[in-house]
């Protein structure tokens, strides 16, 4: 029975004083590390939801049309003009499909409120009189824009 | 015997739930709080922003012009728009064929305006004029009165017909009467009530050529219906031989 108490006494290891400091410095370093972390995944999260609600906004609030389409003389170009009439700027591609072949022209930029006139080139098989043309005007925000045509 | 007192051990796991407590409100309140915060925000101005695009688009629904053109000479032509809508109208372009003129004419609900003219003198024989006008909304509005064709040094167009453009800038009642010399006369149109804008009658008419057509158009005097100074008006539709298709007719009311 004597010998009891000495043996409890040495299995405290430290005393209560250093444990409750140990403890604490424990949970505020790793407090502390929760909330710098926290703090770094909410600004990530509040940036990506904004920035994904302002694309969001001007996907939504983009608007274009085809204004008017001609093509020259020879049939060798077509010439549509295409108006921003939108508050955000757009690139557009734009496709041109004359009896199943498609021609091109990619990456044009219109700031809002302008008008801007986009050249297809024809030159490998020049449109004829009566040529029937459909347009697709695409922007990168994923609104279309269509467009027929009969060429003069 | 020997008892074990646990009370110390109590209290320093009480600290650390405190500070542990702590530490979860402060990351509630300077972080996630304010996120929300900064996402609510952010919605705030979507849906702002996409109600006022909404308007807009209401607002270019209720766009309506009417767009004629005239010849303003041999080698003119003008352009009249009238603003029969609901909001006002600011014109940004006048398309001839496929050159454009730009302008920024605010056109209010209810008025008219008239731009040009136009010279068109590279126009050749038997080449057409087609007229459109675009709004800042986006919007296209086509000529009422189709195309104009240049032909044998003057204009026509492509229906075979009579078109009738009262200018009414007084408000009127009237009827329009297409005659065929004094064989038959036929009212094309009359006033249900006093008009304020300009009136335009169409009526398609026979391809006989040579026949000889007159409009008349009658003003209301009190009970009576009076002619217009300059009424009748010799319409003769001389198509295809000596002649254009259609005849367009301006009177002032």
């Amino acid at each position: 029975m004597g010998e009891v108490g000495p043996k409890i006494r040495r299995g405290r290891g430290v005393s209560p004083v250093i444990a409750t400091i140990i403890l604490s410095a424990a949970v505020i370093t790793i407090g502390a590390a929760v909330w710098n972390y926290a703090q770094g995944a909410t600004t990530v999260i509040a940036n990506d939801y904004i920035n994904g609600t302002l694309d969001l906004l001007k996907e939504v609030t983009e608007r274009f049309a085809i204004e008017h389409v001609s093509n020259s003389s020879d049939g060798r170009t077509l010439k549509i003009w295409i108006y921003n009439y939108g508050d955000v700027d757009l690139v557009v591609d734009l496709y041109a499909d004359v009896n199943g072949t498609m021609n091109s022209t990619l990456g044009t930029s219109i700031d809002s409120g302008s008008l801007v006139k986009i050249d297809v080139s024809f030159e490998g098989d020049p449109l004829v009189r009566g040529d029937e043309v459909l347009i697709k005007v695409h922007s990168r925000r994923q609104n279309n824009a269509y467009y027929e045509y009969y060429a003069h | 015997m020997r008892t074990t007192n646990i009370m110390p051990i109590k209290d320093r796991r009480g600290v650390s739930t405190i500070m542990g407590t702590l530490i979860f409100v402060g990351i509630l309140f300077t972080s996630v709080i304010p996120m929300m915060l900064v996402m609510n925000q952010a919605d705030t101005i979507y849906v702002k922003k996409v109600k006022e695009v909404e308007v807009k688009d209401d607002e270019r629904v209720e766009e309506d012009l009417v767009v004629y053109i005239y010849p303003g000479g041999d080698t003119e032509i003008k352009v009249r728009v009238k603003n029969q809508g609901t909001v006002s109208v600011t014109i940004v372009r006048v398309w001839i064929n496929n050159e454009y003129n730009s302008t920024s004419e605010l056109i209010p609900t209810g008025t008219q305006k008239d731009f040009g003219p136009f010279n068109v003198t590279d126009l050749e024989e038997g080449d057409t004029v087609e007229v459109k006008v675009v709004t800042e909304r986006g919007n296209v509005f086509y000529s009422i009165s189709g195309n104009l064709y240049f032909y044998e040094g003057g204009w026509s167009t492509t229906s075979v017909g009579i078109c009738v453009i009262i200018h009414n800038p007084k408000g009127g009642e009237y009827q329009v009467y297409l005659l065929n010399g004094t064989i038959w006369s036929d009212k094309i149109y009359e006033s249900k009530d006093k008009e304020w804008e300009d009136v335009i009658a169409s009526t398609p008419v026979s391809v006989y050529p040579n026949l000889d057509y007159m409009v008349d158009v009658k003003k209301r005097k009190g009970v009576n219906w009076k002619s217009l100074p300059g009424s009748p008006i010799p319409t003769p539709i001389e198509y295809p031989v000596n002649g254009p298709p259609f005849i367009m007719v301006w009177i002032d009311g």
